[in-house]
Formats: structure tokens, sequence, C-alpha cells
């Protein structure tokens, strides 16, 4: 006899599913529509009031295109490489929280918490399956046996390497100062506010942190200034120049799922996730769902301004100014959580 | 090309990687190819393939009269097809020796610089969007678009102007066209400084800018490049200050020159040459004369025999047209253009080699070509 609690958890995972997708779905709209504004375009209109189904429009087209693979690929790893990259992004998503606990409407007396699973290490988790995500690009570059998706792999492998360790060394001092590997842990400690107005995130003791780990989040997602994988002026369309289709809406939902929960993550750990004045911790998740708009937001913004680096230029910026900054980071972290007190 | 095996010491031998840039590839502005030889993502060396936009219009000139051929001009550097035109003419009148009426010689003037202006929009939108910022290239686009309102309301057409006559204009400026010219330079001015805050103090900008491909003074002279290519190294060749024709005698400006030669340099040059066409424009719009367009034009145009060479600073460098007349037919004997883009193009492998393959795009946008004109 299932619980309501087991039949609430089956259902919470459907729904985080499809969040996601319609989330993907809903930020290529966004995309679209603020790149428009910040070029002084109108953007997509057509299609549904205010173009808002272009995303659908767009999904359909895709499937009814023809799949193509070039003849000398690797049938099976350039099947699975577009099957890499939608899982991990889907997967890490998992231990993500996004609100407090809820009765939903009283039908669960003990209440549940907006968050698939809770695992305690839910950070490495994070980190570990963003690790992955790489192979699917990685993959998808050598073996559609092209060259400009070989050289889109390659900067995507050179990329990973320079950015991941002080990606890793942030979140670390965000661990020192939450003193938890897990992320509802982290999040419960940002309630309530120093002095009664300053919000107890982790953002205000770890600024530096919080700008390595979007820095490192946009190198994590492949978004502009730092999208090499893919640098559309250079290598044609990088490491998915030879998908087409669905395995290539693979590639580009993983894109946008990413960079989802690039700034969920960033929420919980540095914005207090789900905690905020005004709104009670029930519908906590009304915040939680305006700062990761904020931060998409921030992303959007940042693709369309700024020209791009190039991949060398990314690998001396990210081992000689964020590491030794992430180090220095973590160290005064260290040595103010020993001093102060977690 | 034939590719080398690249000696690493002793473990691992490897090949170079050669890669087919083009014809079909985002950045190559048209229809270029260039085959690059890779070691890793570093550029070994590349080969330009041209001739993809070829149309014989140097050979189809021999057959058309001498008005017919303006509108041929018209296609060879279609995003400043009025410069080309107003080069033709002037060659043509200087082998007739034939007297252009001030006022044309104004016009043309104004025509001239909205040209450049409209040429470096598109080239910094390119350019821009080529290192990767797109959103530079919308905005040089709609004052782009301010320019060829004015000049569809000068000629009719957008594109391909067919602007000019021999001996002159083809019709007056229409009533209100030079307030509104002014007009557009106020706007224009304030937009430049648009561009540049996006761009000239750009961290990202500058890292990807700054040293790529420099050359020196004498080495571009050596190649052959011209116009801002040339200026970024320093060299103060310009045909409008040496050599000047139209009315670029009677109106005040400077030639901006850059120190390094670098790719910032021609960007900085271009940006700078925007603020100088505008001050070529409030003169020669304020300044400009009455009186007749059309000088004394025969009906039959029939130069006597003999040959003249004619160059005129376009957007891109010296065009040149060299024209030679047997005295004897209504169409020229040989026609020939020295095209800026076609000789700034053969400095490219020289600027590429050692640099990484996102270093080609920006030289590529650095140099800034048009292929109607490389292949005409």
């Amino acid at each position: 006899m299932p619980t309501p609690l087991f039949i609430a958890q089956i259902g919470l995972t459907l729904f985080v599913f499809v969040m996601l997708l319609s989330s993907a779905a809903g930020m290529v709209y966004v995309e679209r529509k603020v790149a428009a504004l910040l070029q002084q375009r109108i953007g997509p209109y057509l299609v549904g009031p205010k173009g808002l189904l272009q995303p659908l429009a767009d999904i359909i087209k895709l499937m009814f295109k023809e799949e193509l693979r070039p003849s000398a690929a690797d049938a099976f790893l350039f099947a699975l490489a577009p099957i890499i990259s939608a899982t991990c992004a889907f997967a890490a998503f998992a231990v993500v929280p996004f609100g407090g606990d809820t009765t939903l409407l009283g039908l669960i007396p003990g209440g549940l918490r907006l968050q698939v699973a809770d695992v305690n290490v839910a950070i490495l988790v994070v980190f570990a399956i963003a690790s992955m995500s790489v192979y699917g690009i990685v993959l998808a570059g050598w073996s559609s046996n092209s060259k400009y998706s070989l050289l889109g792999g390659l900067r995507s492998s050179a990329q990973m390497i320079s950015y991941e360790l002080s990606y890793g060394l942030a979140l670390a001092g965000v661990l020192l100062v939450g003193n938890s590997l897990s992320l509802t842990d982290i999040v419960n400690r940002q309630a309530g506010t120093w002095l009664g107005f300053i919000p107890h995130w982790f953002v205000v003791v770890q600024p530096i942190g919080f700008l390595i780990y979007m820095t490192a989040g946009i190198a994590e997602t492949n978004r502009a200034p730092f999208d090499f994988p893919e640098a559309e002026q250079e290598l044609v369309a990088g490491y998915h120049t030879e998908y087409s289709s669905m395995s290539f809406a693979m590639f580009f939902l993983a894109e946008y799922v990413n960079m989802v929960t690039v700034s969920a993550v960033a929420t919980d750990l540095f914005l207090g996730g789900w905690h905020g004045p005004f709104l009670s911790e029930s519908i906590g998740w009304i915040w939680f769902l305006l700062k990761v708009a904020a931060i998409l937001f921030f992303y959007v913004w940042m693709r369309w301004t700024l020209p791009r680096y190039r991949y060398d230029q990314l690998m001396r910026f990210g081992w000689k100014i964020l590491l030794p900054l992430a180090v220095v980071n973590l160290l005064v972290t260290a040595a103010g959580v020993l001093y102060f007190g977690s | 090309m034939e590719t080398q095996t690249v000696h690493h010491g002793a473990m691992f031998d490897t090949n170079e990687l050669v890669i087919n840039m083009g014809p079909q590839h985002p950045s190559t502005h048209g229809v270029l190819r260039v085959v690059l030889r890779l070691d890793g993502e570093k550029v070994v060396d590349c080969d330009v393939v041209i001739g993809y936009l070829h149309r014989g219009i140097e050979k189809l000139s021999e057959n058309r009269n001498w008005t017919q051929i303006v509108l041929l001009t018209d296609r060879m550097d279609y995003v400043a097809a009025a410069t080309s035109n107003v080069g033709y003419c002037e060659t043509v009148e200087k082998l007739l020796q034939l007297e252009v009426p001030r006022r044309a010689r104004y016009v043309r003037t104004i025509l001239c610089e909205l040209q450049r202006i409209a040429s470096h929009c598109l080239w910094v939108g390119t350019h821009a969007m080529d290192i990767g910022a797109m959103t530079v290239f919308l905005y040089a686009f709609r004052e782009r678009e301010l320019i060829l309102d004015l000049f569809e309301e000068f000629c009719g057409a957008r594109l391909t102007y067919n602007s000019m006559r021999i001996g002159g204009l083809p019709l007056d400026v229409p009533p209100g066209w030079a307030k509104k010219v002014l007009e557009f330079c106020t706007i224009m001015e304030a937009k430049v400084g648009e561009y540049e805050e996006l761009l000239t103090h750009n961290r990202i900008w500058l890292e990807r800018t700054k040293g790529i491909g420099i050359i020196s003074g004498p080495e571009a002279t050596g190649l052959g490049l011209c116009g801002p290519a040339l200026r970024g190294s320093g060299v103060a060749r310009d045909v409008r200050k040496d050599e000047p024709y139209a009315a670029y005698d009677e109106v005040q400006f400077d030639v901006v020159i850059g120190t390094n030669g670098d790719t910032y340099d021609r960007y900085l040059v271009r940006m700078e040459e925007f603020r100088q066409s505008l001050r070529i424009i409030r003169q020669a719009t304020e300044g400009i004369p009455e009186g007749p367009i059309v000088g004394k034009v025969p009906r039959l145009i029939k130069p006597a025999a003999g040959e003249t060479y004619h160059a005129i600073e376009s957007p891109k460098g010296e065009l040149g047209y060299f024209i030679v007349s047997d005295g004897k037919s209504t169409n020229p004997y040989r026609f020939r253009v020295r095209p800026p883009s076609f000789c700034n193009l053969q400095g490219l492998r020289r600027l590429v080699r050692g640099h990484l393959v996102a270093d080609v795009v920006a030289l590529i946008g650095s140099i800034d070509i048009v292929l109607g004109e490389v292949d005409r």
C-alpha cells in the first residue's frame, strides 16, 4: 500500500523533470527575447501570443529533421554522447533542494521537502555529475570524426581542467562556512539576518567565492564569453557540428538545463535558497525562482554583451588568477571559521 | 598543400591537421576559402583560395560602353558602391580631361564619406561578431540603415546605387537632404561613442586584439597593404591627402595612424576614421556650392587613344582603376581594377602564421575584405 508520501515523492520527481524540460524551453524563449531587447529588435512574435510558442515550434521542427550521421563517425559513441550530456544535465538537479517543507495543503502529515533526493553529500554529487557532463562533449567531438568537432571537443577538455579546480575550491569555502555537505543544511544555515536587515546569505561572507563560482559556472555551461567548444565564428558549431535533429536538440537541452542547475546551486549555496523576507517558508520557492531567474538573466545578459575569450586565455585566467584567488579565499575562510567559529 | 609530420620528441609523432575554412563558414565574410595547416590550434601556415565570386567584371567592361560600366563597378565593393562609382567616373574624366563642376565634387565627397561610414559600420559589426560580441553588429546596422535611407533619398537605391555619371551627378540632391545629412552626423557622433564603450576598453576585446597580427610599417608597405590596414602600422598613406580628388583638398581632416600595427590598432584607426569622416561630411555639407551638377560631357563618350591610372581612397584602401582606350571604339580596350581588398588579403598569410584558429577570424575581420571586390 503506497503511502501518500511515496506517491507525492513520485509526483515530485516527475514534476521536477517536466519543470526542467519546460524551463529549458522557457529559457530559449527568454534568451531570444532578452537578446532582442538588448539588440533593439523585437524577437520572436509570430508563433502564439507574443511568440510564446516559439520554443514548441522549434522542438517540432527539430523532431521532423533528418537524423544524419557522418559515415566515418563512430556510431555507438556518436549516439551515446548526446545521451550522456542530457542525462548528466538532468541528474545533477536531483539533489538540488528548491523549497522548504510543504504539507501540500495538509495532504501529507509529515511534510514533504521540495527536493528529489536529500543526499548528505549533495555538493559532491553536483560536482561529480557536472564533471561527467564534459564527457558528452568530448565524446561528441571525437566520435564525429570531423575536424571542427574534434577541435571543439579538445577545447572542452582543456577548458574543463582549467576551471574545475577553482570551481571546487570556491565550493569548499562554502562548505567550511556552512559546516555541511548537504545543500539543505547549507540553505537552512542561511536563514535569518544580521543586524536585522542584512540577509544571512553566504554571498556576504563569501563574495570572492561567489564570483569565482559564477565565472567558473559560465565556463561549466559553455556559455559566452567562454563558449569555446561551440564557438560559432571559429568552429562553425564546434562539438555538435555533425549533429542534427533530436540528438542536436539533446545538446541544446543539456546546455539550458545545465544553466538552470548551475543557477539553482548558486542560489542554494550563496543566495540563501528559499529564504527571503516577506514570504513564509512554505511558499519560499517563490524566492528561489526569483533568485534563479535573476542569475539566468545575468547569464543571458553576459552572452549578448561580451566578446569571446580565447581558450588559451581562459586557461591562463583559470590557472593564474582564479585558482590562486580561490586558494587564498579558502585559506582566509578556514582561518575565519577557526577564529570566529562557524 | 602537403602536411608534415611534426616531431615532438621520440615518443609521439603527430600529424598536422589541415582544415578547410570556408567557402562555407560563418566568418569568412562571403565566399573565401582559407586552407589552414594546424599544429594543435596553432596555425603553421595558410593558403588563401579566392575566385568563388568571380564574375568577370573587368572583361565584361570591355564590351560595355563607358556609361554602362558605372553599374558594373557597383557590384565590386557592394558595401561601398558609391565609392567605386566615383573612382571609375573620375578615371574616365581624367582620360577625357573633363572639368567636373564644384558642386558635383562636393556631393561626391559627401557620398564617399557617408559610404565610408556605412562600410566601417558593417566592418565594426562583423569584426566584433567574429570575436563573439554579437550585439555591436545590430547596433552598427541600425546606423548603417540611416545612411542607406540618405542614399535612397538621393538616388533611389539602397545597395548598388549607380549614383554617378561621367562628368558629374545623374541628379541634384533633393531639397532638405543636406539638413538630414547634418542631423545624421549628430546621431552618428554619439553612436560611435556607444560602439567604443562596448569594445575599446573591454578587457576581453583588448586581450583578443592586442598583439594579434603585428606587422611593421615597412613590411606592410612591402606586402602592398593599403588603407586602414596600412595606416594601423603607422604609415600615413591616404590617397585623399596625398593625391586629393573630388573636394578633399578643400576640407580639413587628419590622417589617422596607429603605432603597433596589430589588430587593435587597425580597429582604433577605423574607429577614429568614423569621426574624421563625420568632420569631412559636416564641412562639405555646409560648404556645398551652387552651380551645375554635370560638366561639358560630349554626347558620345569616346576618349582619345591612351591610358590612365587613377586611385581613390575607398573605405578598404587604395582603389585604383587602370583604363586603356584605343580611341576608336566606345568601350575601353582594357579595364583593370586594383582592388584594396585583394591587396590586403595577400597579407593574411603573413598575419595569421603562428596565431591560433580563434585569431584567424579576428584577422580576416581586421583586414576588412569584401569578396565581391577581391574576385570581381
